[in-house]
């Protein structure tokens, strides 16, 4: 099962999904795979650009870092980035969590 | 901004959505305090959030999606978690230790920007001082909430800055001139 927790700022996302992610059998984390890649890269030195910078944050934390460049495409991308979240942290389930962003500077 | 389309998006892909509401008074008493000095950003930011989840109608996830009420998650817990695992077909309870994101498992929950400002956070973040009365945020609030903010700036300017100037003109307002430049 997957989820995620949205909401505006200062709503209690953090709060929830951290009650969510201290669940025996379900991680919720402060993140949002969309984000990280695009739906085409100019060439594969470039999707590369972009995994090393997802592996380094993972190994910047101590976790083990997810294998992402044999992805087909970018759903099978972020497929395999959420079942190597499952797999660091042994759950079944995982949730992710994105408050909104701020959209306008005056 | 995590607007319905993308939600509905993730719906799409067989995510499950909660989805957070709380007071907009208690946000924006909030949001004033840690993020940003001007009522004016937040009120915008806030209005066009509204707007972007349709205000909070969840007809159009076709029930993979349930809103969850801050004031039921910090007061009845246990049943607000309930609920939760109900849509999520998993048994959630009230958890002894709390982790936060990447640190489950490894590091307690116990410090966030929610408690800045207490003993504990180690002076991490300071609270940002408010320009603005409780009746001005409440005022503001109501606004956002009947939707009566325009969404033209002029106006909203003109609005907001009225209720802080009569207000609190004495208090900070070179802080409100940074703003309305």
């Amino acid at each position: 099962m997957k989820f995620f927790v949205t909401g505006p700022f200062r709503s209690g996302t953090t709060y929830l999904a951290s009650l969510l992610n201290s669940q025996e059998n379900m991680a919720c984390l402060e993140d949002y795979p969309w984000r990280h890649f695009k739906h085409e890269y100019s060439s594969s030195e470039n999707f590369d650009c972009h995994c090393a910078r997802v592996e380094a944050r993972f190994l910047d934390l101590g976790l083990a870092a997810p294998d992402l460049r044999k992805s087909i495409d970018y759903a099978d991308t972020i497929d395999r980035y959420i079942k190597h979240l499952k797999t660091i942290f042994d759950v079944e389930h995982v949730g992710l969590k994105v408050a909104c962003i701020l959209l306008k500077k005056f | 901004m995590h607007p319905a389309e993308k939600i509905l998006r993730r719906i799409n892909e067989g995510y499950k959505v909660l989805l957070m509401r709380r007071r907009t008074e208690d946000i924006l008493k909030s949001w004033l305090r840690r993020i940003d000095p001007s009522l004016a950003n937040a009120s915008v930011q806030l209005k066009e959030y509204f707007e972007a989840i349709n205000q909070y109608d969840l007809d159009v996830f076709g029930g993979q999606a349930m809103i969850v009420e801050f004031d039921q998650l910090t007061q009845t817990t246990d049943d607000c978690l309930q609920k939760i695992g109900n849509i999520l077909d998993v048994k959630i309870c009230l958890p002894d230790q709390i982790y936060h994101s990447f640190a489950r498992g490894k590091q307690e929950f116990s410090v966030n920007s929610s408690f800045a400002g207490s003993p504990e956070s180690g002076g991490l973040r300071d609270v940002l001082e408010s320009a603005y009365s409780e009746q001005a945020i409440a005022r503001t609030a109501r606004l956002i909430d009947k939707r009566e903010l325009l969404g033209i700036y002029p106006l909203l300017k003109s609005k907001i800055g009225k209720m802080a100037y009569s207000e609190e003109a004495k208090l900070n307002s070179a802080q409100f001139q940074r703003v309305d430049r």
